[in-house]
């Protein structure tokens, strides 16, 4: 599988003016950088569908606007495929497409499908093409009663259910979302993310999202990439990230008795409530079976589930850089 | 070519569906030509008129100038707006550059305007007028031919005042300043030839100013097809001029677009 993405390198800054009296403001402004990206190399194979998480002003959106070539770079080198985004900035939007949550990309005051014709056109796609291409998306994304609408008058969920389809239209090899699901309520969330997942599978789009939902990445990611300060602070698989990185699992007992009490090195009380109790295991001091072992002796279990802590918990950690 | 086209198309389509728009736009286009034909009206009765030109005349070419600001949509307001809140950087990664879609979707508008201006225009104005002007149809022909290209000539000028916020973070000023040159040096409110010495309009007629509003409007007084092809030529060698300068400018812009991470 040949690359589809290769980033080494790469670097970002933003140029501030300070806030200064009137006067200096005006005969001499004085400016300060703003480190956005700060030397982050990673590289996506075709096909892949890959994570890009980080708190806020990590440089996630910034990285991403690089990659589709809205911003250019101050340093480092990328390739979209065999493309340099800012430099055949048109050759390569054939090649991609971009959804970023927080813009709309629709033509505000226009219907959704005007905006996909005029965007058919600027593709260069044939009429017959178009036409076909148009009725399988609005079937699969099921908008054919929102697409008439003026896109101003859509609600988030519709619109972003648009955004993607105008993002598809032209068949990208690449796409590029930027916090597609922002906003949206759990329902739509989980449409936007199954039918990414199978627009990607059905058409071997490579995926790139940023997102601050790590639902996003469980359900449609294979891969997590995180930065943080514009530096890359890890790039796993999701599975890895859980097996690898996950030195806790969460185990929830239910029992004949009405309490119990597991004090025990490596065990936390995380809830207790009658015939129930709930416990983190640090792995790294005491096993599962060494806990499970000890509540069989205490009560008559009657469930037993042992979890893997949330995803959001993982990020969180990382950010802190308890796992770097 | 066949994009832009259908750019401009829709936008045409989007243009007219703007009813209370248009109306009230149009309604203070009829209010302006009221004061201006009132006014030169007042000034033949005083006996200060020009003797070379009638007070009918005069009455057309005034509707006429004040038409060319209302036939073209206000542009530099939607790429001010595009280049404020960044959208601008989001229409980048399209295989259509930003600078001749907006033109495009321009030029859509201008024609849905023309559509209305003309058709509308010319019974409104023989009635507030009371005659048709001495060269008759043909003379209002000629000018609606003129104003045509002066109109896309505005366009992008106002193209030019709307990415002009990259540096001055507001269009408005300078769109102002562009438009207080047209009423200087364009015959907006006087006919060129009426020009006093030391603006000489036999000068101020090759200004781009000119090939919006002057040249074309003045075709009322003296339609040729010599004098039509005449002022075609300046305006195509303005639009080539301008339509130059606008994408090196463009290009100057692109260096500034900032978008900053979410």
């Amino acid at each position: 599988m040949s690359l589809s993405i290769l980033v080494e390198n790469l670097q970002k800054n933003f140029r501030i003016r300070k806030k200064s009296g009137l006067f200096k403001s005006v005969f001499s402004p004085e400016y300060f950088d703003v480190r956005a990206v700060d030397g982050v190399s990673f590289s996506l194979k075709e096909g892949e569908r890959v994570a890009f998480v980080g708190p806020n002003g990590a440089g996630k959106s910034t990285t991403i606007k690089i990659l589709s070539g809205i911003l250019h770079p101050d340093g480092g080198r990328v390739e979209i495929g065999g493309f340099v985004p800012w430099v055949d900035r048109k050759s390569l939007a054939y090649r991609i497409g971009t959804v970023f949550g927080q813009r709309s990309q629709l033509w505000y005051h226009l219907p959704a499908q005007d905006t996909f014709e005029l965007l058919s056109y600027a593709y260069d796609m044939s009429r017959e093409d178009y036409l076909s291409r148009i009725k399988m998306l609005v079937d699969a994304f099921d908008a054919g009663d929102i697409v008439s609408k003026p896109v101003r008058q859509l609600s988030l969920g519709e619109r972003m259910r648009c955004e993607i389809i105008a993002s598809l239209l032209h068949r990208p090899k690449i796409l590029f979302l930027d916090e597609p699901t922002v906003g949206l309520d759990v329902v739509s969330k989980g449409v936007i993310r199954d039918l990414v997942k199978k627009a990607s599978d059905e058409d071997g789009t490579t995926v790139l999202l940023t997102s601050h939902d790590t639902g996003d990445m469980e359900r449609v990611c294979d891969r997590v990439i995180v930065i943080d300060h514009g530096q890359l602070v890890t790039d796993k698989p999701v599975r890895e990230l859980r097996s690898g990185y996950i030195r806790e699992k969460i185990i929830t007992l239910a029992m004949k008795e009405e309490a119990i009490s597991l004090t025990m090195n490596g065990v936390r009380l995380i809830e207790a409530v009658p015939h129930q109790l709930r416990v983190s295991v640090d792995t790294s001091q005491i096993s599962v079976e060494a806990v499970l072992q000890a509540a069989m002796k205490l009560s008559s279990l009657q469930d037993i589930t042992v979890e893997d802590p949330p995803m959001e918990d993982i990020i969180k950690e990382i950010y802190a850089g308890s796992f770097v | 070519m066949i994009k832009y086209y259908h750019f401009a198309r829709i936008a045409f389509g989007d243009h007219l569906s703007g009813r209370l728009r248009i109306f009230t736009r149009y309604l203070i286009f009829l209010l302006l030509d009221w004061v201006m034909i009132a006014m030169w009206d007042l000034i033949y009765k005083s006996g200060y008129g020009p003797e070379q030109i009638s007070v009918v005349d005069m009455g057309w070419y005034m509707a006429f100038s004040q038409m060319m600001f209302f036939l073209s949509p206000r542009l530099f307001i939607v790429i001010d707006s595009d280049v404020r809140s960044g959208n601008v950087g989001y229409f980048l990664n399209r295989p259509i550059p930003y600078l001749w879609m907006r033109l495009s979707e321009g030029i859509g508008a201008l024609f849905g305007n023309l559509l209305i201006y003309y058709i509308v225009s010319v019974p409104f104005l023989y009635w507030m007028i009371g005659e048709f002007p001495s060269t008759g149809w043909f003379g209002i022909i000629a000018v609606m031919g003129g104003l045509v290209l002066a109109s896309v000539l505005h366009l992008l000028f106002q193209i030019l005042a709307g990415l002009s916020t990259f540096w001055t973070n507001d269009a408005i000023f300078i769109y102002h300043s562009y438009q207080k040159f047209c009423l200087l040096f364009g015959g907006i409110y006087v006919p060129l030839a009426l020009y006093p010495g030391f603006l000489s309009g036999e000068v101020l007629k090759f200004f781009p100013f000119a090939s919006m509003v002057g040249n074309p409007v003045s075709l009322i007084f003296a339609p040729s097809l010599v004098g039509f092809f005449e002022v075609l030529a300046l305006q195509i060698f303005w639009l080539g001029f301008v339509g130059f300068g606008l994408s090196a400018f463009y290009r100057l812009c692109l260096r500034k677009v900032e978008v900053h991470g979410g």
